[in-house]
């Protein structure tokens, strides 16, 4: 009952938040639409919260929408993070109530996806997510034309990918429901549903940027500004890691021989390609797309395990999604304020300890977060997702994962060391809010990294609800 | 029962957010206070356990109870002596190191986090603690390079980043392997690691050796050391040389134990200590530079230590804990020694200092004892830790145990020369006379006192082995 109550709660705010951001889209007015946003996301995040860690569940809507451990979880993450982009927005967005009005879309697109009992579901959160999302990016003005371009060809190209696939699986699951299919007779795996298997993986990989398919992630968070930029590497790649842990972990996992092999070297070229492109960049902001890159091969390490042993894979990917997120807005949100102020290349952040020392300090404490460096969060994921790889006895997986951390210290190490030269050097100020959502974040990353007990419980959590769907 | 393991952790912390907060004033304040508190709590530990005849304290704290990681902290003879050490060599670091340095806020902040990363080594009870403390030294040691160090210092800090965070890789995939195959990471589940499988435990002997080799350094992983220990501040150098390089000797001295496969593997990492330690005596033949002769010497000593380890027996061992004491004093005692030479010279090149012994008079005989100490001359607690070690080589490898006691006279011999040739030496018409100030006589006197009370007495401290 306790979770079907917040349920209802949850997509009542949600509809209140469209229509708010829908009239102050009519009436212009930032600071309300702003207000409204912060308010009602705190309230979904809060009380999607207190649904995970009452570890009640049930459905709501006609059973359409499932209230789960697993689902509350990424709904009050998504909407916590969703606080942090639209402050940055507040600051760099030059259309905020459109943009308000476009946040309240994606956010119900990945309410959609997290609490999916469909694979319909599924494919309209996504697509209410990603489209949104590159129109935010259209709405920038001209000169983000490109980029806007690039992620909404290759946004629409992955759902249509993903539709494809949904229609292979139809056959074998015609009310196209999350529960697993189950083989009938001899056991072999048919192959269109290993044809979908692969296509799921593809579409996906494309949104939550894997190997082959993520030639466009650079070039695209680039040529965002800084809340974008935030959006699609904090929200917008984990919400495509919600929906692959759903359908390929859940729903396909009678696939799982063939699954979690294909994820694993899936993994492992997305590790190596994020980390060696990002050794050689000069650019800063380009430097984390790859790093993010390296950080989404990692997250797939535990996806990869849990395809064969279940539950303990997942939390690991789930607490690292947890963690990367945090570091991620963080990074983008102080980057992209300092490229407006001409701060792009490695060399320019030299002396960036005299400039701001407070800007310095926070750059540091996150990359040596994303460098796996204790007591800081990205630590214990690295540690679970690691593990992880190993009880499920993929030790080259471990292995890989360990060089790729180890490899990325090699340019997080070069541009603090940048950072730290000392230099004559003017100040530089950082508008006070963008500052804010860095300081949380460091938060985030400080206190769970000292003591990340409360996140790997939830993520626990989160991981069982998941078999549970 | 109070806390005292967890007090010896809690108290840097508590002082570093203070030193956070306050300002300039009272950063090198701080930073003697809570070294010195933790001298007195380690020296009561030492009092407490050698009247009791043992030292063995427990505490555990719930941490990751989803992964049933429990925060433990332990106190053995080895870590008692380490931690000993390490607050001797803290205090004096915070209390003289600080030589010409304008930063004084930065290298206390330092120091004070470096400080609650070598009691977490030092006392952690399961492996994890002690790779989040681990770690915790490495950012701030790197920190300590890196800004406060000398010219050439952003490259060598990088090296010692990339050295080290490697090291730290190799140690996390043997925390991992050893975390799936043995469930628990506390110290004492290391001796089940013979029913583990044996692709497992080559894989975690070769992870942890690389780690810990790269430490200490061993040859041929040591090419960060020279330039780490040279662009250091004195500060840096101190905690470097006397801290940093024996978490590596004390993971070593845990882990390899229990790690290593059999007698005849052991002869294999005895020989490379050997090879370890002519090398570097060899290398420090060549130097002009005091420091990195140092950086050199302290290899060597290193490799004492592994050799002492890979006896296996008792006594190699506990010579083995007892050389690092010896060694991480009197590291911290040359380097400070150099690091106010330099000061008053301007030079580290050892033609530069002659005459100092005119100059510069009680610099140049706490230089002249810390030779002798080096060397290990009896009195001095290096005296003691050599013994014990090459008694335990003896025993396991017979005379050729013996063998690395060469590189011991060709460090004796090097620095004779050093002395005759700089310190002895007069220049023409030189009249100044170069005053230390009171803290650095008083640290230097600290280090030499507790040189030679451990050195004359050394059941003070070997007593609790038993």
């Amino acid at each position: 009952m306790f979770a079907v109550g917040f349920g209802y709660l949850i997509i009542a705010s949600l509809l209140l938040m469209l229509f708010l951001s829908l009239l102050s889209l009519f009436h212009r007015n930032k600071k309300a639409a702003f207000s409204g946003n912060i308010i009602l996301l705190a309230l979904i995040s809060v009380s999607s919260f207190a649904v995970m860690y009452s570890a009640s569940s049930g459905s709501v809507l006609f059973g359409i929408i499932s209230m789960s451990a697993f689902s509350a979880f990424f709904i009050g993450l998504f909407s916590a993070a969703l606080i942090l982009v639209s402050m940055l927005a507040f600051d760099s967005s030059s259309d905020y109530p459109l943009f308000s009005f476009l946040l309240s879309l994606a956010m119900l697109g990945m309410f959609f996806v997290a609490s999916a009992t469909n694979l319909l579901q599924i494919l309209l959160g996504l697509e209410m997510v990603v489209l949104p999302t590159a129109a935010m990016l259209l709405s920038e003005g001209r000169s983000r034309l490109e980029a806007a371009m690039k992620l909404f060809v290759l946004s629409v190209l992955s759902v249509t990918v993903l539709a494809f696939a949904i229609s292979l699986v139809f056959p074998y699951n015609p009310s196209l429901s999350l529960s697993s299919i189950s083989l009938s007779g001899s056991g072999a795996i048919p192959y269109f549903l290993i044809l979908a298997a692969v296509l799921f993986a593809a579409a996906l990989g494309v949104e939550s940027a894997q190997f082959p398919f993520n030639f466009w992630v650079p070039d695209v968070y680039q040529g965002s500004p800084g809340h974008i930029a935030a959006m699609l590497s904090g929200v917008n790649k984990k919400v495509a890691f919600v929906a692959i842990m759903e359908i390929l972990l859940v729903m396909l996992i009678a696939l799982k021989g063939v699954l979690s092999p294909m994820l694993a070297i899936l993994a492992i070229f997305t590790m190596f390609f994020g980390n060696l492109l990002a050794m050689v960049q000069g650019n800063v902001k380009r430097l984390f797309a790859y790093s993010s890159i390296s950080q989404a091969g990692y997250i797939m390490i535990g996806i990869a395990a849990a395809a064969s042993i279940g539950a303990v894979g997942v939390r690991a990917s789930i607490f690292q999604i947890f963690a990367h997120l945090f570091m991620i807005i963080g990074a983008f949100a102080i980057v992209s304020y300092l490229e407006r102020l001409n701060f792009k290349s490695i060399e320019d952040y030299s002396g960036m300890v005299s400039a701001s020392p407070s800007i310095a300090i926070v750059l540091t404490i996150l990359m040596l977060s994303m460098a796996g460096v204790p007591p800081l969060i990205g630590f214990y994921g690295k540690f679970l997702l690691f593990s992880s790889a190993l009880s499920a006895n993929y030790f080259y997986l471990a292995v890989f994962g360990i060089i790729n951390s180890f490899m990325s210290i090699y340019y997080y190490g070069k541009l603090i060391n940048s950072m730290f030269i000392k230099k004559g050097k003017a100040q530089v100020r950082i508008a006070p809010i963008t500052l804010m959502v860095a300081y949380v974040c460091v938060a985030v990353v400080l206190v769970f990294g000292i003591y990340p007990q409360p996140i790997i419980h939830a993520a626990s959590l989160a991981s069982s609800a998941l078999y549970s769907i | 029962m109070f806390p005292i393991l967890l007090s010896l952790i809690a108290i840097p912390v508590i002082f570093l957010a203070a030193s956070a907060l306050l300002g300039k004033r009272f950063s090198k304040l701080l930073a003697c206070a809570s070294t010195a508190l933790a001298l007195a709590i380690s020296l009561y530990l030492v009092a407490s356990s050698f009247s009791s005849g043992s030292a063995s304290l427990s505490e555990s704290y719930p941490f990751l109870a989803s992964l049933s990681i429990n925060f433990s902290l332990r106190l053995t003879p080895v870590s008692l002596l380490l931690i000993t050490m390490a607050s001797i060599v803290l205090f004096v670091a915070a209390l003289a190191g600080d030589i010409g340095e304008n930063s004084t806020k930065k290298s206390s902040f330092l120091l004070l986090l470096f400080q609650v990363a070598a009691m977490g080594i030092f006392l952690a009870g399961n492996l994890l603690v002690f790779f989040v403390f681990w770690d915790i030294a490495l950012v701030a040691s790197f920190f300590f390079i890196n800004v406060l160090g000398s010219g050439n210092r952003k490259q060598a800090s990088l090296k010692f980043l990339i050295y080290e965070i490697f090291a730290s890789s190799m140690l996390l995939l043997a925390i991992i392997l050893l975390y799936t195959s043995l469930h628990s990471l506390s110290f004492s589940a290391l001796q089940n690691l013979s029913s583990v499988s044996g692709s497992t435990r080559l894989a975690v002997l070769i992870s942890v050796l690389l780690a810990f080799f790269i430490n200490m350094p061993i040859f041929p992983l040591h090419s960060w050391m020279p330039d780490a220990y040279t662009e250091a501040p004195t500060r840096g150098t101190m905690l470097l040389s006397g801290i940093l390089s024996k978490f590596g000797g004390y993971g070593a001295l845990l882990v390899l134990p229990y790690a290593i496969p059999s007698k005849s593997f052991a002869v294999y990492i005895a020989a490379l200590a050997a090879i370890s330690l002519f090398y570097a005596a060899f290398s420090m033949l060549g130097q002009k530079d005091i420091k990195r002769a140092l950086a050199y010497s302290s290899m060597l000593e290193m490799g004492i230590v592994l050799l002492g380890i890979s006896s296996l027996s008792q006594i190699g061992i506990e010579g083995a804990a007892f050389a690092m004491f010896a060694y991480g004093i009197i590291m911290a005692l040359m380097f400070l020694d150099v690091g106010a030479l330099f000061y008053s010279f301007g030079e580290r090149d050892m033609r530069v200092l002659k005459g100092a012994l005119i100059e510069a008079k009680g610099l140049a005989y706490a230089f002249i004892f810390g030779i002798f100490a080096m060397v290990g001359v009896p009195l001095t607690s290096v005296f003691i830790g050599d013994l014990l070690v090459f008694m335990g080589a003896f025993s396991s490898f017979g005379v050729y145990g013996l063998v690395p006691l060469a590189a011991v006279i060709l460090l004796g011999a090097y620095f004779y020369f050093v002395v005759e040739k700089s310190f002895y030496g007069s220049k023409e018409h030189s009249k100044v006379i170069y005053v230390i100030s009171k803290t650095q006589s008083a640290g230097i006197g600290t280090l030499i006192f507790f040189m030679l009370l451990f050195g004359m007495l050394p059941f003070l401290l070997l007593n609790m082995f038993a």
